[in-house]
């Protein structure tokens, strides 16, 4: 008797979780509040024990045992992400139950209101990702480049510098790991930059920043690069390359359980290049060390140790011989005595030195050395993420110009700068970031000068994002004018962006518009001083783009900018010279099973010109140029199509990667600026160095 | 008599008592260790009605409990990961897509609360190893991430054999160009076979899962380099182990006779 009653109750326990003979179904659907997109959630019936998961189409049926009586069953609606909640519901109804998002749990993708747009796996912006730094025609796989396709950046791709929003190349920040690189470029006293000194392969990740960036990074006026190295070495990897331009190397090498090494060299030569595509003229050769050592002592510390350093040189037959080394070091100690709290602590130095020579006429030497300090800390109070530091930097730079006459300078100043930032998160869908810092510098006025932000994102969605931002920048200047000229203040850009992300699973989306209100801007007065009296804006709108599957990836981006100055040379409001109103970039690649083929055409109007309208003899016998108002004149439209691709293919069972790119398929003449006749009667065309251009190389990976 | 009757109350009670309305640690424990034996299950027989099963009832555990633990929220990962599994090799990518992306959620609030938890580490470098299968273009950010994971696993959980038998399982489906292979695989999924055999006589939790699985893949590993009589002696090891794993059943079977 006993052991029947035992198995009848076990047989009843065993029906209670299929259902038993007395249940009813529940069903519904499962979404969320506010995207209203259906929720794969799971639905348990508090009283019951029962469960059942919804399908992908938030769809669910579960069988209850419903108390005698009772007209609706209470259940537990949940899914990871979601806040648990617990509804009524009444059975043979078709209930739809809507669930809110957890605050906690956006934490795992940073939303910043900074309208940034980066290579990041959490960070919710628009992105390009490392891949596309290669796979990108044009950008030569320098970061830098790759950034000229990002909204904001206005720049036609001759040069790897950055004109963000119309502002100077010089307006712009870079920072490499957190050390601040004051000579991002392999050339800078040519008339543009080629190439930056960041060599791909090493990078983790990088961010460019248009406006609303963080008070973190100062004295910048126009953007902010910010490029991460890799980490970490949890596996021996690395590679060797050979181009027509010379050979490549990287390796990282994890040394025990707690510390990494990360090594990249390269060489390049630019003859064979060169002679390959029929061109006459200068050959650049440069020489590129990269050297990360990380260590983590214990858990809670983490030790970096880097090491940057190239060496440029260009000759062009005896006219011109420009060369340059650049070394850059530092030291960092990242501490974490909690999951919440973070102090680093960074020391570093750079050297920089370049040559500039023609013939006998003509020798510029330029010597510029840093020492730099700086602490940062980090603290995750929940909603909050409240961020400060301080940073000091001391800058000797010296120049010694023989041009008919030797003439030497030098300059040694210290720049001060303090901030504090904090990220609140108020809701799921609304982040508000305000901070400020404070910027001081032994030259100059000497006082401080605050650079208050404020920005907020607002998510109607979590596709969707809303950015405003508004802040003061400051950049302290040039060292030497600040010698010559110990009252100018910092000049001043006041930002003002809006701007409507919407970033789904393939395409990514950006609309803003912005304006940029600059004051202090540096004016040459007629005794040869230089005042802050200068002044402009920058005026514009951005679109951009991005769809990407599994086979293709299309991008899109168009500027629009307005932009005047009245500063340097220029004493009446004029069009500012780094204002190209209208550049486009259409950028497609496929992507096959061994490799990929892209296209890119790219196009910018002219840049503003001062014209030339004649020329008169001095009592020297010399000719001076008469120029027409500044910048009044443009030059031609920019206009490129360039190609590129890779393709994979294995050799004695080594992965061998062929890349291959065509720069200006259509080799169309482009003018980089107008140069003339000693007497100025006439004037010669200084064509883009990006005629028709083949490059080719290959990749051996090995791990 | 009286004794019987109270006994006999008592059974009832715990019979009938389901674990989701108790909520406490007394019934959510047998309810735990069901939703284990549920995932061992569906894993033997390769079935994802009976994963989707398990991960129902960890999911009932999850909700009616106060506070859930580590090892909770470890085991939806697990489910997850099999579900996600079970779909990738059916070619369902939204599926995959889904069951990667909440086995990653699960693991992450496993880690935050317990962050020695080297399992999970291993787990989420595995995880990482399908995203990049989903999504090769985002390979390159996601190497390094996932070797990350990988070395906190280790130095977290150093004896743990189920972390050497996802690294062996990720080496495994590696390409070999990459680092990957069975060759390479083989040296992980023997430390985790070691591991396991050191491990079977301290406990026989539900949730010390993978036993079998390592010598399975041992075995084949072992078949793909040309020995078939390691292979079957690894694949009757795992089948004493778990008479009912359909994997190294098929595998037997598909050996070459001697």
């Amino acid at each position: 008797m006993r052991i029947s009653a035992f198995l009848s109750l076990a047989v009843f326990a065993a029906a209670a979780w299929a259902g038993g003979p007395n249940s009813v179904t529940l069903s519904g659907r499962v979404i969320d509040r506010v995207t209203r997109e259906p929720l794969p959630a799971f639905i348990l019936d508090e009283a019951g024990g029962r469960g059942v998961s919804a399908d992908l189409e938030g769809r669910f049926k579960l069988n209850v045992d419903p108390p005698p009586g009772a007209a609706s069953i209470r259940v537990t609606v949940w899914l990871v992400g979601y806040k648990k909640t617990s509804v009524e519901v009444r059975p043979g109804e078709e209930a739809v139950i809507a669930l809110d998002r957890d605050v906690a749990e956006t934490h795992e993708i940073s939303v910043t209101a900074d309208s940034g747009v980066s290579e990041g796996t959490k960070q919710r912006t628009i992105s390009l990702s490392k891949m596309e730094i290669y796979t990108t025609p044009g950008t030569a796989a320098d970061p830098l480049y790759a950034g000229q396709v990002l909204p904001g950046v206005n720049a036609a791709p001759d040069s790897s510098s950055l004109l963000i929003r119309g502002g100077a190349p010089d307006e712009v920040g870079y920072y490499f790991d957190g050390l601040e690189i004051p000579h991002p470029f392999l050339s800078e006293s040519l008339h543009e930059s080629y190439f930056s000194i960041f060599d791909n392969q090493v990078i983790d990740r990088f961010n460019i920043s248009t406006s609303g960036f963080s008070p973190k990074t100062n004295d910048a006026l126009s953007g902010v690069m910010d490029i991460s190295v890799k980490d970490s070495v949890p596996d021996a990897m690395g590679g060797i390359g050979l181009s027509i331009l010379g050979p490549s190397g990287q390796i990282g090498l994890p040394i025990g359980d707690s510390a990494g090494l990360i090594l990249s060299v390269g060489r390049s030569d630019s003859r064979l290049m060169h002679r390959l595509n029929g061109r006459d003229g200068g050959n650049f050769t440069n020489d590129q060390v990269f050297g990360k050592f990380v260590w983590n002592p214990r858990p809670a510390h983490r030790l970096r140790l880097y090491g940057l350093w190239d060496a440029y040189r260009y000759a062009q037959g005896d006219t011109l011989d420009v060369s340059s080394g650049n070394g850059n070091a530092g030291l960092s100690w990242t501490f974490t005595p909690s999951s919440k709290l973070l102090f680093k602590t960074i020391v570093t130095g750079s050297s920089y030195h370049s040559v500039i020579a023609s013939g006998e006429a003509f020798r510029m030497r330029a010597e510029d050395r840093s020492a730099q300090a700086r602490i940062d800390a980090a603290w995750d109070l929940g909603a909050h993420l409240l961020e400060w530091g301080f940073d000091i930097r001391d800058r000797a730079r010296e120049i010694d110009l023989t041009e008919d006459v030797r003439q030497r300078y030098d300059v040694r100043g210290r720049r001060y700068s303090i901030y504090v930032q904090d990220q609140f998160r108020i809701s799921d869908r609304l982040i508000l970031t305000a901070g400020a810092n404070a910027l001081a510098s032994s030259l100059g006025d000497g006082r401080l000068s605050l650079g208050p932000r404020i920005s907020a994102a607002f998510l109607p969605s979590p596709k969707d994002i809303l950015r405003l931002s508004a802040g003061v920048y400051r950049q302290s200047g040039d060292e030497f004018t600040l010698q010559r000229n110990p009252g100018l203040k910092p000049k001043t850009a006041v930002h003002f962006s809006l701007s409507y992300d919407r970033i789904g699973e393939t395409t990514e989306f950006r609309a803003t518009v912005y304006d940029k209100e600059y004051t202090r801007l540096y004016l040459n007065q007629a005794d040869g001083s230089v005042s802050s009296g200068g002044w402009g804006f920058a005026r514009g709108a951005e679109a951009f783009l991005k769809i990407t599957t599994p086979t293709y990836s299309l991008l899109g981006v168009y500027n629009f900018l307005s932009s005047k100055r009245k500063e340097n040379d220029s004493p009446v409001l004029a069009d500012s010279p780094y204002a190209i109103a209208h550049s486009a970039t259409l950028a497609a690649t496929w992507k096959f099973k061994s490799g990929t083929l892209g296209l890119r055409f790219s196009y910018a109007s002219g840049r503003p010109y001062t014209p030339l309208i004649g020329a008169e003899e001095d009592e020297n016998g010399r000719y001076q140029p008469i120029w027409d108002a500044p910048y009044s004149a443009h030059y031609p439209a920019y206009s490129r199509l360039d190609l590129n691709g890779t393709y994979q293919f294995k050799l004695a069972r080594r992965l061998i990667v062929l890349y291959y790119g065509l720069t200006n398929v259509l080799n169309r003449e482009n003018i980089s600026r107008y140069e003339y006749s000693e007497d100025y009667s006439s004037r010669i065309d200084q064509p883009s160095i990006f005629g028709r251009t083949l490059f080719v190389g290959i990749y051996v990976p090995f791990f | 008599m009286k004794t019987k009757i109270v006994l006999l109350l008592i059974c009832v009670f715990v019979i009938f008592a389901p674990p989701a309305v108790s909520g406490s640690g007394q019934a959510a424990a047998p309810a735990r260790a069901e939703a284990w034996a549920t995932l061992q299950k569906g894993v033997r027989l390769w079935d994802p009605g009976i994963l989707a099963s398990a991960r129902d009832r960890f999911l009932a555990v999850l909700l009616t409990e106060k506070s859930p633990d580590a090892g909770l929220l470890h085991g939806l990962a697990v489910c997850d990961y099999r579900l996600a599994n079970f779909y990738l090799v059916s070619g369902n990518a939204a599926e995959t897509e889904r069951y990667v992306a909440e086995a990653r959620k699960y693991g992450e609030q496993a880690r935050d609360l317990d962050p020695a938890m080297g399992e999970s580490f291993a787990l989420e470098a595995y995880l990482i190893g399908m995203v990049i299968a989903l999504h090769p273009d985002q390979a390159m950010g996601l190497i390094a991430p996932s070797g990350e994971a990988y070395n906190a696993a280790f130095s977290k959980s150093p004896d743990n054999p189920r972390v050497f038998l996802l690294k062996g399982l990720s080496v495994y489906y590696t390409p070999e160009q990459f680092g990957g292979g069975p060759a390479n695989a083989q040296s992980y999924l023997e430390k985790a076979t070691d591991l396991f055999e050191k491990e079977s006589g301290r406990t026989s939790s539900a949730a010390a899962w993978g036993r079998e699985e390592a010598w399975t893949y041992l075995a084949i590993c072992h078949k793909a380099r040309g020995n078939a009589a390691k292979a079957r002696e690894y694949l009757k090891k795992a089948l004493e182990i778990a008479p009912d794993y359909a994997l190294a059943s098929r595998e037997l079977k598909a050996l070459p006779e001697k």
